[in-house]
């Protein structure tokens, strides 16, 4: 992960006390399993450098930005280069103190307390990643309060007080626009450093599929980053819905067109079919038909 | 089933959008083929010129040649040079181009007609696909020499082609360009017979046209250059209207086809509806609208009245959100459920000792009130211009005080203008920082209160939000000049829209939305005479505030106990 983050061109003064970081702070073995490798990588420097240095001033990041521009593939990246558990946590309407925190159970005849992901997260010393966490209330938000200002506690009524461990940071996610979310609170959004996440460029796009197709020809690297960001554009202008707007779609029908589905075929898998409009889909047949020929195939896509 | 030159003319608008990487825009020309459908190649021409060149000039010169009697003619001269000229930049961003491009060629050269029956134009590009083929077309000496100087150097920028383009009408033509701003110079033919006067060829027809043209059938590759304008029937005319007076719709033109389907039956299946967020297009400018002048003015208006009782309005705001807050924090409505985790219940722990049952907790009930949203539906008619103000001022109460007891909120308002339903939206769920938008309110036209409810109801059934609560300000008098539909008898018959039938049509879908699970209450706007009218459509559940400061107690009164029951 730090070499990818050389790579990047990030700062060599952040990799450094990233690295002093990793090395202050082991992983207890109960919780190894979640230190995770990525599966993707989030490209983009100034983003990083952002995330990181606020990261490593112990703050709490609030990642903002609309659909596909890898808000949680970010997430994931900063608790790897960190070295750090992950713990998920997805929000909803019906999320309560007591599904963050954790509640009273009932085991072997006697009442325990079952921790939620936020106090695993606070003893663990690991990244809580809140997501979509203006879909929950912000009464049942308000738990984590003391947790992610300077009192860096958990206070759970009728138990202990859980001191946070020193590496243990939260990172929320947001898309402001869905339908069935909120208005952050100002407690809450004072707590958190926010960086708005910018719809990933032509550039970085390029390269993210560059690593995971390695042998796609630069050419038609370039033709389906362009397609995508047309149809982020396209969506923008709010000309077609977002469902067609899936960056996991894209890799995938990449993939599929590596295993030896024409191109065609697998971009309707992957991008075409999420829409169940014939409009809609009519608008984004339009957009690959400009792009992409209807006889492409393996051979001319990859270089191997 | 909509039309097909309506979607195909929102299809050609996105190839051209696309291509250029830039939606602001509307669009001067596209192409359709014969059969009528977007011909991909040229609209990316389109999109692509748009993409390469500061468009002003082309814009300017497009606009000049307009004003000659071969206008059409001109103008597809200048886009046969285009074409020519845009295609180096377009093909290194889009290679597919350079197929598209001889695929386009090949149908051109395979459908041409015989030299000696083909037109300038025609043989113009008959000479050109043949020689991107790698072929040759007969052209006489003047025609390779207009030719030549048609093919503009890509390196051109646009002020050069127009200068050039200018030059050629001159030398070719003997034309000399008018200024923008002059006259007309002459008789203009209806478009029909301009079009076949200039190009000897029927062929030649507005695209909406191209279908009914038998001779089009044998030469499926023609293609159409087709002024945007000239495209619009009726219903791209009221569009145009709606959309330059109120902003642009809500849906696609598809979408609103299958919305008007769905809703417009019945009493009201000669009516029209449209759904805006009060966005206007770029191209839409204030001095060309009536109704958006107006709405500016009395949006000043509303704005100065809430300023100077700012202070009972903000207190009026507290006072309904503190009771509204206190009904939904405290009143828990149902009991406690039972679960595995949660709170203790000291009573129920003997269970979980003796009897081995785990569930001697409380949970929390997954469908409590938080799963609420509400709707605000004002009536924007012209019966309401003595107090558009106070209206304006009422919903942006009610809907400050829910948003500040986190509720989400929609505003929207109806007025029904030549058979139109308009149902402007001013905040939807997720933007509550928009209230202050609700002084955009202004009041026009006919209240079509029915079909107003139905298309709010629609809307309303399609969130996905459990409770729904739909509180509408009105005056409860419907009434439109659009006749409402009646078969009740043997014989079909045509009622005013007005006085009893409207208000029992009103009544009708309000008890249909209230058997779909939608909560319904009314403000009255109107005066105490109008009560009766309310108490017909909405049952008990109106409340008429003969003042403003009973108004908050009034209409929170009415919240808290539908929220209650929730």
């Amino acid at each position: 992960m730090l070499n990818f983050l050389q790579e990047e061109g990030i700062s060599p003064d952040l990799i450094q006390e990233l690295q002093a970081f990793r090395d202050t702070y082991n992983v207890n073995d109960e919780v190894s399993g979640r230190v995770y490798r990525p599966r993707y990588f989030y490209y983009g420097t100034e983003i990083w450098e952002d995330a990181l240095s606020a990261l490593l001033c112990g703050e709490n990041l609030l990642l903002t930005g609309p659909k596909a521009t890898g808000k949680n593939v970010f997430a994931e990246n900063l608790a790897a280069a960190f070295g750090r558990p992950v713990f998920n946590i997805s929000l909803s309407i019906h999320a309560d103190a007591a599904s963050l925190i954790g509640s009273d159970t009932f085991r072997d005849g006697e009442v325990v307390f079952r921790e939620g992901p936020v106090s695993r997260s606070a003893r663990f010393g690991g990244f809580g990643v809140l997501d979509e966490i203006n879909m929950a209330k912000n009464e049942a938000l308000a738990v984590l309060h003391e947790a992610l200002d300077f009192r860096k506690s958990i206070d759970i009524p009728g138990y202990d007080r859980i001191p946070l461990h020193p590496a243990a940071r939260f990172i929320a996610t947001m898309n402001y626009g869905y339908a069935g979310t909120r208005e952050l609170n100002e407690a809450l959004a004072s707590r958190f450093v926010v960086i708005e996440m910018p719809a990933i460029s032509g550039e970085n796009l390029e390269k993210l599929l560059g690593r995971e197709f390695p042998s796609l020809s630069p050419d038609w690297k370039r033709q389906f980053a362009r397609l995508f960001q047309e149809l982020q554009e396209k969506c923008a202008s709010a000309e077609i819905s977002a469902k067609a707007l899936d960056l996991r779609g894209l890799i995938a029908a990449i993939r599929l067109m590596h295993k030896g589905l024409p191109a065609w075929r697998a971009l309707s898998l992957g991008i075409v079919n999420k829409v169940f409009d014939p409009y809609e889909r009519r608008l984004i047949d339009d957009l690959i038909q400009t792009r992409i020929p209807k006889t492409l195939d393996k051979n001319t896509i990859f270089t191997e | 089933m909509l039309h097909p030159s309506e979607t195909e003319e929102r299809r050609a608008k996105n190839m051209i959008w696309n291509a250029a990487g830039d939606y602001s825009f509307s669009p001067d020309f596209m192409s359709f083929l014969a059969d009528g459908t977007a011909d991909p190649y040229l609209n990316c021409i389109i999109g692509a010129v748009r993409r390469r060149y500061d468009y002003r000039p082309l814009e300017d010169l497009f606009a000049r040649m307009e004003k000659l009697p071969e206008a059409v003619f001109y103008q597809n001269l200048l886009w046969f040079g285009l074409a020519h000229s845009v295609y180096p930049s377009a093909v290194q961003d889009r290679p597919l181009l350079e197929e598209m491009r001889l695929k386009y060629a090949e149908g051109i050269v395979a459908h041409a007609r015989a030299y000696w029956d083909q037109e300038l134009l025609d043989r113009l590009q008959t000479a050109y696909c043949a020689n991107l083929l790698g072929t040759s077309a007969r052209l006489r000496s003047r025609e390779k020499r207009l030719y030549q100087a048609l093919l503009f150097d890509p390196a051109l920028d646009a002020s050069a082609i127009a200068e050039q383009m200018t030059g050629i009408l001159k030398d070719f033509f003997r034309c000399r360009l008018p200024e923008r701003g002059s006259g007309r110079p002459f008789l203009r033919l209806p478009i029909r017979f301009a079009m076949a006067s200039f190009h000897g060829s029927p062929s030649f027809v507005s695209a909406s046209r191209v279908q009914e043209n038998e001779d089009q059938k044998a030469d499926p590759l023609f293609t159409v250059w087709l002024p945007v304008l000239r495209a619009g029937g009726r219903r791209q005319r009221r569009l145009t209207w709606l959309e330059d007076n109120f902003g642009m719709s809500a849906y696609t033109s598809r979408g609103q086809e299958e919305l008007e389907q769905l809703l417009c039956t019945g009493g009201h299946r000669s009516c029209h509806l449209h759904v805006t967020y009060g966005k206007y297009r770029g191209t839409s400018s204030l001095s060309s609208s009536s109704y958006r002048r107006a709405m500016e003015l009395q949006k000043t208006r509303n704005l100065a009245f809430h300023h100077t009782r700012l202070t009972r309005h903000m207190l009026a705001v507290a006072r309904m959100t503190e009771q509204i807050r206190n009904v939904l924090q405290f009143d828990t409505g149902g009991q406690p459920l039972q679960g595995r985790s949660g709170r203790l219940m000291a009573e129920r722990v003997w269970r979980g000792v003796y009897l081995h049952d785990e569930r001697i907790f409380t949970a929390s009930d997954p469908c409590d009130k938080g799963n609420l949203s509400v709707d605000i539906l004002l009536d924007a008619s012209a019966s309401q211009l003595e107090r558009q103000e106070r209206i304006a001022a009422q919903g942006y109460i009610i809907a400050e005080s829910l948003t500040r007891c986190r509720l989400p909120v929609r505003v929207s308002s109806y007025c029904t203008v030549d058979g139109c339903t308009v149902l402007r939206i001013y905040r939807d769920y997720e933007n509550p920082q928009d209230n202050e938008k609700i002084f955009e309110y202004c009041s026009a036209g006919w209240n079509r209160d029915g079909l107003a409810i139905r298309l709010a109801g629609q809307r309303l059934l399609s969130s996905e939000f459990e409770n729904r609560l739909l509180i509408v300000l009105s005056d409860c008098s419907p009434n439109d000049d659009r006749r409402f539909f009646s078969r009740k008898g043997p014989v079909p018959f045509y009622y005013d829209y007005g006085g009893k039938q409207g208000v029992q049509d009103a009544a009708r879908e309000v008890s249909r939305l209230r058997r779909q699970g939608v909560t319904v209450l009314a403000v009255c706007t109107g005066h105490e005479k109008d009560l009766p009218a309310a108490r017909e459509i909405y049952g008990n559940d109106v409340v008429w505030a003969k003042t403003e400061d009973r108004f908050a107690d009034a209409v929170s009164y009415l919240i808290r106990e539908k929220i209650r029951w929730f």
